[in-house]
């Protein structure tokens, strides 16, 4: 029990170190833009008032763009925060089964005396476990980076807000874990999945602005994660279970999908 | 005698294509059972079905009186593998690989892993990846053999494996096998078989052709022989020799093949002044068709 877990966080610790330095750097520079931001916030606020409605609605709410909550949910979370973790869990859940069956290694894997369920299992804890620290290191670089710039943001609000991507993140590793589980092949899962979330991103981002796209706003994962500004008004527990629910899901297909198949040569 | 493998109408298709058909054998605990066949053959899977890495068709293979499929996680505790096509993780080392398939275990003997890694001269403290084929095939070989299983089930063993390290891998097996471990060694290399085979099962097409105790596979053994004399010779000295065939003569060049034991043959060449004797590894698809030829008098 454990070993492959283990054995994830060991062979993904320098990528992991990379991709929170990354991590680090984008948040300390949205937060050093912040003071210009503010200072011109009269002239900013009239031109993006003017802005198309399209437009907009890839801002966030751009009635309070210039104040902090306002600015780095839009800067930050509406886009380049989902976008990082999306690409680092669906790299990493289309890579568990797939990538080692694609490599030829998950042969050996599995020589050993333990269940394939074991292994999708171990794999989907390490996803889980390598995404909360990516978010982990986002929250404290938020906390520290407010304080320092004298942004007043809640520190509890913060907490939410990188919650809340970090389960957006899983539910979308989930669902390329299972495409990977289910045929094997990585750049198959890899692909739909980015379909998914980049369909997703636009369904959430477009659907007040399109009339045949209003009801459909709440299949989009991305509004769980962001149609209620966690940033704002903290999490909700019907996001939070609706997200967490699509992971479990998928977890579960990830398992069945995988007992019943021949691996692949 | 206690069967140790066993497989009763064992089929396995990809979609409408072949893999194996109809594969019905034992294999018997302690013996080193040789699956025979070319490259496309199904040896492959017929390993692979035995370790659950594909289900069958139809049929079923049995393990120690286990079910392969039902019951793969615990036939597993008891089993060695080496795949055919060998893929480790590259950014680790040896030891860190070895480690880590041994935290599966229990009870792996580290005394036993170093002594194996020092007999193979497997360099366990480089990274996989600047290895080359043959020193990652001894890596491969020390995962197999280092909890000491009751049976082992290796694909294509040798490959990469360079002629003394094959000769030190050949005593491994002799040294395990004596111990009461049970092997199942699928090969093309027909040699290797006779080397250390008690018995064999040719596979061909993905039907077993025969199985046969190595005695008598020897017996039919085709060897296709090329000897240089220090003088022409003529073809009719060689036509009336028991076993020889094939015969084609160019000034003081015989090439001819020879079928089971080489005695009258050699006995023969000895009234000459040979310059050279060359052996070629028996071409598998010969024997294949003798045996054919061999059913069909039948």
């Amino acid at each position: 029990m454990g070993n492959i877990v283990l054995h994830q966080l060991k062979t993904q610790r320098k990528s992991l170190f990379f991709w929170s330095l990354g991590i680090v750097v984008l948040v300390a520079l949205y937060i050093l833009i912040y003071p210009s931001i503010q200072e011109s916030s009269a002239a900013l606020n009239a031109y993006l008032e003017n802005l198309p409605d399209a437009i907009k609605a890839f801002v966030g709410d751009v009635s309070s763009y210039t104040t902090p909550v306002g600015y780095i949910t839009s800067e930050l979370f509406v886009f380049m925060m989902p976008l990082l973790l999306i690409i680092f869990t669906t790299g990493f859940g289309s890579g568990a089964i797939a990538g080692e069956e694609e490599k030829g290694t998950l042969d050996l894997l599995l020589t050993n005396p333990i269940e394939r369920s074991q292994v999708v299992k171990e794999k989907f804890i390490a996803m889980i476990i390598l995404a909360s620290l990516l978010t982990a290191v986002a929250s404290l670089a938020l906390i520290i980076g407010s304080a320092l710039a004298d942004m007043g943001l809640e520190t509890q609000k913060i907490v939410a807000m990188v919650l809340s991507v970090d389960l957006l993140a899983i539910a979308f590793g989930s669902i390329a874990l299972f495409l990977g589980a289910l045929t094997g092949n990585r750049g198959v899962s890899l692909g739909i999945t980015a379909a998914l979330a980049i369909g997703s991103f636009f369904l959430n981002a477009l659907s007040p602005l399109v009339d045949f796209l209003k009801d459909y706003q709440k299949f989009s994962p991305f509004y769980h994660y962001i149609g209620e500004n966690p940033l704002e008004v903290g999490l909700k527990i019907d996001h939070v279970l609706i997200l967490g629910g699509i992971a479990f899901v998928f977890l579960i297909l990830s398992l069945i999908a995988f007992e019943k198949r021949d691996l692949k040569i | 005698m206690e069967i140790a493998i066993s497989t009763k109408n064992l089929t396995k298709y990809y979609g409408k294509n072949r893999g194996v058909i109809d594969l019905t054998f034992q294999v018997y605990k302690g013996e080193v059972f040789g699956f025979l066949g070319p490259n496309g053959a199904g040896k492959t899977t017929t390993t692979r079905l035995l370790l659950d890495f594909m289900h069958p068709s139809s049929g079923s293979a049995e393990i120690f009186s286990l079910d392969s499929h039902q019951k793969s996680t615990q036939i597993k505790e008891f089993i060695g593998y080496l795949p055919g096509e060998l893929h480790l993780y590259d950014s680790m080392t040896g030891n860190d690989f070895l480690a880590f398939m041994a935290s599966f275990r229990k009870g792996v003997d580290w005394t036993f892993v170093f002594n194996l890694a020092s007999r193979l001269k497997a360099d366990l403290k480089i990274q996989i990846r600047k290895l080359s084929h043959g020193n990652k095939q001894k890596i491969g070989l020390i995962t197999a053999f280092m909890h000491k299983p009751k049976i082992l089930i290796l694909d294509e063993p040798t490959m990469g494996l360079d002629p003394l390290m094959q000769q030190e891998f050949y005593k491994l097996v002799n040294e395990v096998c004596d111990q009461g471990t049970t092997f199942f060694v699928s090969s093309h290399n027909l040699p290797e078989v006779e080397r250390i085979c008690d018995r064999v099962g040719i596979i061909r097409e993905g039907r077993l052709v025969v199985v046969e105790d190595i005695a008598n596979l020897r017996k039919r053994a085709l060897r296709p022989l090329e000897v240089h004399f220090a003088k022409p010779i003529e073809s009719k000295d060689f036509e009336k020799i028991a076993g020889v065939k094939d015969i084609s003569i160019q000034n003081s060049i015989l090439r001819c093949t020879v079928v089971g034991s080489l005695d009258s043959f050699i006995k023969q060449l000895a009234k000459y002044e040979v310059v050279n004797l060359i052996s070629a590894e028996p071409n598998l698809e010969e024997i294949f068709l003798a045996f054919y030829k061999q059913e069909e008098k039948v």
